[in-house]
């Protein structure tokens, strides 16, 4: 169970990661969603045409960069909003998704990469040897591990880097940024640059453990994540908690649907439940304690 | 955020304009047969009387959404539930009309309404009681309540509540006496944009000519300094949040009043995050709504005609509206007329 998991949260834990670089910068990143899309299916154009899956990662990573970057030309120099922006990258993914899609395969719908090089990303690592947590920890896929090995590289980052603390610093003043000689406007790219990258992996784990692409495959998990960084109030630990929290309340959705017979559609609704609960919880529990308000949405 | 109606108009003119200006790029650029592409886009909408009609009804339902977008960014709260909410309305009026059947419309339709608009209203107010009560970020809780009920509905109406006669997944048409009068057959416009331009003037006159409107504006630009003018900050959280989905739910129960007759799946969707863009291209000014909702019904309608008659695909049209979103608040493009920043960035900033 645990095992399953972390292969679920591996996604969440990308794009949110990613999208923690934004958040810091004061950039609120609406278009997580469509940047995982992006990421799933240049993933698989990438894979589908070399038959390697490190260049369908490669791919995925490149066009990370690439949206990130035009979210960053629009919002930072041609002064656009930000949010219209953001849903403008999550239509773009679809719609330019879909014109790819059927300029190269003629179908507009399913694309499964032939069979012989499905799912070859799992059991890279070997921590086989340690007893009881090499049964949970080895043989995941190794975008799992990246994934983790990205959450305690931005813990560092976070803290202690120099880059940190100016993103942290534009996200709080920019002026003050400026005053100190720094330019905001570069941490805001790196930001973008950043969680263009990691969401856009998160969507290539998504679409390479399938072996294919699916129409809409990323399923809210982009939004999700722009919520797991609330909930886990801007820092990197967490943000994982949370992301594990999601990644848990999707596998009892999806195990939901066997033990209780629940309707399909309707178990799309648990996962958003589980985490408004939580978070009203965690809120309550917060204000409880006497922390003045307004000391952080 | 101006809110002088005719400088802020302007900005939006030159908005328009250069969005326009891609279009036609994109257009003769993907597009095989470029005149065809081209009229079916520009000139069509306007000379047909079904596409005319429809883009009038759903510009009335986007001014309702639009609005509601509006006057909670104006209060310096988000309200990103409003598919959800929009959702919420259309299916309790398509319930209520079922069961209120027999009754006169004269009573039957207000009822619908109402009771569609204030259920969508005790959500998003739900939210801001969140807010105010416990800093519970509005902006998440909306988002993930909406998400929720969403699948919710869409069960709602393709199992429980689906008319088995028909093949649409939709609920039971609703009694022909309670619909809006159509003005304009074959098209599904009806007296709902005679209803919703009202509201936006009328909400217009409310957020710039009473005091609620002054409080309430400043409570979004400074809520510190509000709370030390003695303004009950909190109020404005709650009600402006409630108040945005009220008009969520008035928009979805017009989509069953005036559009679909029944409350089909996935018919409203598109119309809150489509409301949003609305309220910023207006920058939040309740009358300049109207006019955004036009031009964004316009955008809809264009698109559809030029797909239904060319080989434009359903893709393209996504992408063009993507492009035009991106072109739309492109700022640095235009005239700087306004050295506020958008609205948008507002709040990462300030919560940060």
């Amino acid at each position: 169970m645990i095992r399953s998991i972390l292969e679920i949260a591996t996604p969440y834990l990308l794009a949110a990661i990613g999208g923690l670089y934004t958040e810091l910068s004061g950039v609120l990143n609406i278009s997580l969603e469509g940047l995982m899309l992006i990421g799933a299916f240049t993933a698989i154009i990438g894979a589908y045409f070399t038959g390697s899956i490190a260049i369908g990662i490669l791919g995925a990573l490149v066009a990370g960069i690439c949206a990130g970057f035009i979210v960053y030309v629009f919002t930072s120099k041609l002064k656009a909003n930000l949010f219209i922006v953001g849903l403008a990258i999550n239509l773009l993914a679809v719609g330019a998704i879909g014109l790819v899609s059927t300029a190269i395969f003629g179908t507009k719908g399913v694309i499964a990469l032939p069979e012989a090089r499905g799912i070859p990303v799992s059991h890279i690592a070997s921590i086989h040897d340690v007893p009881v947590i090499g049964e949970v920890l080895s043989g995941h896929s190794a975008l799992t591990y990246l994934a983790w090995l990205f959450g305690l590289l931005t813990f560092w980052v976070v803290r202690s880097s120099h880059f940190g603390i100016g993103l942290r610093a534009t996200g709080f003043n920019s002026h003050l940024v400026r005053s100190k000689g720094k330019n905001p406007q570069v941490f805001k790219l790196f930001a973008l640059i950043i969680s263009g990258m990691a969401a856009a992996i998160g969507g290539a784990a998504l679409s390479l453990d399938l072996a294919g692409y699916v129409p809409n495959m990323s399923a809210g998990r982009g939004w999700i994540a722009l919520v797991a960084i609330y909930l886990g109030r801007r820092s990197p630990a967490g943000v994982c908690a949370a992301c594990l929290l999601f990644a848990s309340s999707e596998f009892l959705a999806t195990s939901a649907q066997g033990w209780f017979n629940v309707p399909r559609t309707i178990t799309l609704a648990i996962p958003y439940v589980i985490t408004l609960v939580v978070l009203t919880f965690f809120g309550i529990l917060r204000s409880r304690r006497g922390l003045p308000p307004g000391s952080s949405g | 955020m101006s809110d002088r109606p005719v400088t802020t108009l302007s900005t939006i003119l030159i908005s328009v304009l250069s969005a326009f200006a891609v279009c036609i790029i994109l257009l003769l650029s993907l597009s095989n047969n470029k005149g065809e592409a081209l009229f079916y886009f520009f000139v069509y909408p306007f000379f047909s009387t079904y596409h005319t009609g429809n883009m009038l009804d759903s510009s009335a339902i986007l001014m309702l959404s639009g609005l509601g977008a509006a006057i909670a960014f104006r209060s310096g709260v988000f309200n990103l539930g409003g598919e959800g909410q929009v959702y919420l309305g259309a299916l309790i009026a398509a319930q209520l009309a079922l069961i209120l059947n027999g009754l006169t419309p004269i009573l039957a339709v207000p009822l619908i309404l109402i009771t569609s608009s204030v259920a969508s209203g005790m959500v998003g107010g739900a939210s801001g009681l969140l807010r105010t009560r416990w800093n519970i970020d509005e902006l998440i809780t909306t988002f993930l309540i909406s998400s929720a009920m969403v699948p919710i509905i869409d069960y709602a109406i393709s199992e429980p509540l689906r008319d088995a006669t028909g093949y649409l997944l939709s609920t039971p048409p609703i009694p022909k006496e309670y619909a809006f009068l159509r003005l304009l057959k074959p098209s599904r416009l009806s007296i709902s944009i005679f209803l919703a331009v009202p509201i936006c003037l009328a909400a217009q006159y409310g957020v710039t000519k009473t005091v609620w409107g002054f409080e309430q504006r400043t409570s979004g630009l400074n809520r510190r300094f509000a709370r030390y003018c003695a303004i009950p900050v909190g109020t404005y959280v709650v009600v402006p949040m409630a108040l945005s989905s009220f008009l969520h739910g008035l928009a979805g129960s017009f989509t069953v009043l005036s559009t679909y007759h029944s409350a089909v799946q996935g018919s409203t969707s598109g119309i809150g995050w489509n409301g949003i863009a609305v309220a910023l291209i207006a920058e939040n000014n309740p009358a300049l709504v109207i006019p955004a909702a036009l031009f964004f019904a316009f955008l809809d309608t264009a698109t559809e005609t030029a797909m239904l008659n060319t080989q434009f695909s359903f893709e393209l049209s996504f992408v063009i509206r993507a492009v035009v979103f991106l072109f739309i608040t492109a700022r640095g493009l235009q005239l700087r007329f306004l050295n506020g920043r958008p609205p948008g960035q507002k709040k990462s900033e300030t919560v940060g």
